[in-house]
C-alpha cells in the first residue's frame, strides 16, 4: 500500500460514532405497501385473516422490511451529488470523496417485527478503511445497526459498509 | 397460498431454491418502492437528475433487489426459520431488466443442536449477469 491515505485522524475519530436512536412504528399499512412493492405475496404480510392463524397472530413484516422506515426523507436541495442525505441514519464522516456506494449488508435476525410493533434503531460506525479501486481511492465506512422493539428484544442486527469514491 | 414446510430431513446439500423471475421492472415499480420505502433519492425516478450525476437513466435501488431476492429464502425456509441474509450489489438493474432469483444449499449442519442449512443465493438479469450476490442462513425444524 503506497498511495496516500485520506483517512484523516478526523474522519478516523469517527470509528465509535453512534447516531442517536430512532424510533418507528411498524404499521400494517407500511407492512403492506413495501411487501407490494417487493413483489412479495407471502399472505403473513398481506392476509389478516391468514395471518391471524398463524402461529404469529397476525402480520408480520417481510425480511427487509426495516429498512423503509429507515430513510429519513429530506428536501431535495439537502440531496449530495449522488442524490443521497448527508445526514441519513448511516453516519458518514465528510471526505474529500463525493459519491456513495452501497457495500452491501449482513442481517442477522432474532425476532419477526409485527404489525404495531415500536422498533428502536442505533447504528454504530465499527470501522474506516481505505482501499485502492479501480477508478481511484475508495473509503469503506463500516457500521452496525441493532433494532429493538418495544419489549426491549433485538429484532435484527444489521451490519453494512458504505463505499465513498 | 401456504407454504409447504420444509423440514431438514428434507434438504440436501445442493437442492435448489425454487426460482422467480420479477419480470419487466418499471420506474413505476421502482417509484412504488421509493414509496413504500422512503427511500426517494431522485437518482432512481428523475430522468433528468440520474443524467446529470453520470448514468443513462435510472436504476432500481439495490435494496429493492435485496427485497426482491429476500422472497426466494423466507419462501423456501419459511420466514420464521431465517437467521441470516447476506447481499453484495454488483451490477445494477434498469428499466426493463428483468430479475431471475436463484440459490440453491451449501451446507446442512447441526450446531448447538439446532438443525442449520446454509447457501448461496443471487439475483440475475436477463443477459444472467449478477445483479445481487448473496446467502443465507437458516434453522429448520426436524420431523424426528
Amino acid at each position: 500500500m503506497t498511495q496516500e491515505s485520506l483517512i484523516t485522524d478526523e474522519i478516523r475519530s469517527w470509528i465509535g460514532h453512534e447516531t442517536p436512536p430512532w424510533t418507528i412504528e411498524a404499521s400494517r399499512l407500511d407492512i403492506k405497501r413495501f411487501a407490494v412493492a417487493t413483489d412479495d405475496p407471502n399472505p403473513l404480510y398481506l392476509d389478516e385473516e391468514h395471518a391471524k392463524q398463524s402461529p404469529y397472530g397476525g402480520l408480520i413484516a417481510p425480511p427487509l422490511f426495516y429498512m423503509a422506515p429507515l430513510t429519513n426523507p429530506v428536501s431535495e436541495t439537502e440531496l449530495r451529488p449522488d442524490g443521497l442525505p448527508y445526514e441519513g441514519k448511516f453516519p458518514i464522516p465528510p471526505t474529500p470523496l463525493p459519491r456513495l456506494m452501497d457495500g452491501g449488508t449482513e442481517i442477522e435476525f432474532f425476532a419477526p417485527i409485527r404489525a404495531g410493533d415500536t422498533i428502536t434503531g442505533r447504528c454504530k460506525i465499527t470501522d474506516i478503511y481505505q482501499k485502492e479501486g479501480r477508478s481511484g481511492p475508495l473509503i469503506f465506512v463500516v457500521r452496525e445497526s441493532t433494532y429493538t422493539n418495544q419489549n426491549g428484544e433485538i429484532v435484527l442486527i444489521e451490519k453494512g459498509a458504505a463505499i465513498l469514491r | 397460498m401456504a407454504r409447504k414446510k420444509l423440514y431438514f430431513e428434507d434438504v440436501k446439500e445442493g437442492d435448489e431454491l425454487p426460482s422467480f423471475t420479477a419480470a419487466n421492472l418499471t420506474r413505476t415499480d421502482f417509484v412504488k418502492y421509493a414509496g413504500s420505502s422512503g427511500d426517494f433519492n431522485p437518482i432512481h425516478h428523475d430522468q433528468t437528475f440520474a443524467e446529470t450525476a453520470g448514468n443513462p437513466t435510472v436504476f432500481a435501488m439495490g435494496m429493492m433487489n435485496a427485497g426482491i431476492l429476500s422472497r426466494l429464502v423466507a419462501d423456501y425456509a419459511g420466514i420464521e426459520n431465517v437467521r441470516k441474509y447476506r447481499v453484495r450489489f454488483a451490477t445494477r438493474v434498469w428499466p426493463g431488466d428483468s430479475v431471475t432469483c436463484k440459490g440453491k444449499v451449501t451446507k446442512k449442519t447441526v450446531e448447538n443442536g439446532e438443525k442449520i442449512i446454509e447457501g448461496e443465493i443471487a439475483a440475475l438479469n436477463q443477459k444472467g449477469e449478477v445483479a445481487i450476490q448473496g446467502s443465507f442462513r437458516a434453522a429448520l425444524p426436524s420431523r424426528g
